[in-house]
């Protein structure tokens, strides 16, 4: 082979190269308008769909917040890598929401409400810490009992997170067991009448026969 | 031709109201995220440590947006935000969640009303808390 044709050769070789690469790096942002969904937290098997929403304007704020007062570490929210858990839950008919957080190592989950004036609640946590305290570590899931008195009619809306294993998920109130109800990660269950007071207890069963159980601290006013 | 012609405005046309269209929800969704930051956020807590069990509160009523706590130096810990109303009733609680504000762990709670802000301290030993709220 004579240089010149070794060097068309070679030249042919970057220009696919480039145009391969170009190729996939645009089909990869275009793909139902959103980024590429990278695994963020493997355990949580949601993530590994695509995304189901751009930006939701209630969660606007969401994303600065803790940045306000930490003075910018790398942790915002990813919007753009949203997952709606659930719809036209409750009394306030919210919608469940997972997203990504600092740099796929956390999670954000998020209860809005359907108008802005409807109570919300969001919480964000790294769930593969291995500096969480023994009541959180490997506890395959993360609820949140969030409790409104709302015209005059208290409630608590449980919801959260699962991992992909948890198989059964139970709540006890005041000693009173019923089923939480899991669907592609989230959970959710509407009490009517129950407070911030209330003895509270969530156990999972994992897909190997073992349970993990946390206790909502309601201990006060 | 006058088909093809035709065609090709009403291709255009529907390029451009597609265009429009795109435009119209960026727009909305800026107009919504430029409302929510009409509100500025501020921190009722003091910058320096507190004891476990110590709450904070704004001043009064306003009409806020979102009300957050967590542990601010140091680590993670356990904090809790609430609205309370007018009538001085719990309107919304968030429960002891741990926290970590560096870590972007915050228990929050959003939702626009007049209302008066709420945190705690809930760990057991002393720390930095920031409690943040807005108001118009």
């Amino acid at each position: 082979m004579s240089a010149l044709r070794r060097r068309r050769a070679l030249f042919v070789l970057v220009v696919t190269a480039i145009a391969g690469t170009a190729a996939a790096v645009i089909a990869g942002v275009s793909d139902a308008g959103t980024k590429v969904v990278r695994p963020a937290v493997p355990e949580l098997g949601v993530f590994s769909e695509p995304a189901d929403t751009a930006v939701d304007p209630r969660l606007a704020g969401l994303a600065d917040s803790p940045r306000f007062v930490s003075g910018g570490k790398s942790g915002a929210a990813d919007l753009f890598r949203l997952h709606v858990l659930g719809r036209d839950l409750g009394a306030f008919s919210s919608t469940l929401v997972v997203l990504p957080y600092h740099e796929d190592r956390g999670v954000c989950y998020a209860l809005l409400g359907r108008t802005e004036t409807d109570p919300g609640m969001s919480y964000c946590y790294l769930p593969l810490d291995p500096q969480l305290p023994d009541e959180l570590k490997d506890q395959h899931f993360s609820g949140s009992w969030f409790y409104t008195n709302v015209d005059g009619v208290p409630r608590v809306q449980l919801f959260g997170v699962a991992f992909d294993d948890v198989n059964r998920l139970r709540l006890s109130v005041n000693g009173s067991w019923r089923e939480v109800p899991v669907s592609r990660n989230g959970f959710y269950l509407d009490l009517p009448g129950a407070s911030y007071k209330d003895s509270a207890r969530i156990e999972a069963t994992l897909a190997d026969g073992s349970k993990r159980v946390y206790d909502f601290p309601n201990t006060d006013d | 031709m006058s088909i093809r012609s035709t065609g090709d405005h009403s291709v255009r046309r529907s390029r451009r109201g597609k265009r429009l269209a795109v435009g119209l929800v960026v727009l909305a969704a800026l107009i919504a995220v430029g409302a929510a930051y009409a509100y500025s956020a501020y921190r009722y807590s003091p910058t320096s440590q507190t004891q476990p069990g110590t709450s904070y509160q704004t001043g009064g009523w306003a009409n806020r947006v979102y009300n957050y706590a967590c542990r601010e130096v140091g680590g993670y810990g356990w904090a809790r935000a609430r609205y309370y109303n007018s009538s001085g009733n719990v309107v919304a609680d968030t429960n002891s969640q741990y926290t970590n504000c560096s870590d972007g762990a915050a228990a929050r709670l959003d939702g626009n009303g007049y209302y008066r802000s709420w945190c705690r301290h809930d760990g057991t030993v002393a720390w930095q808390m920031a409690c943040v709220t807005t108001q118009p």
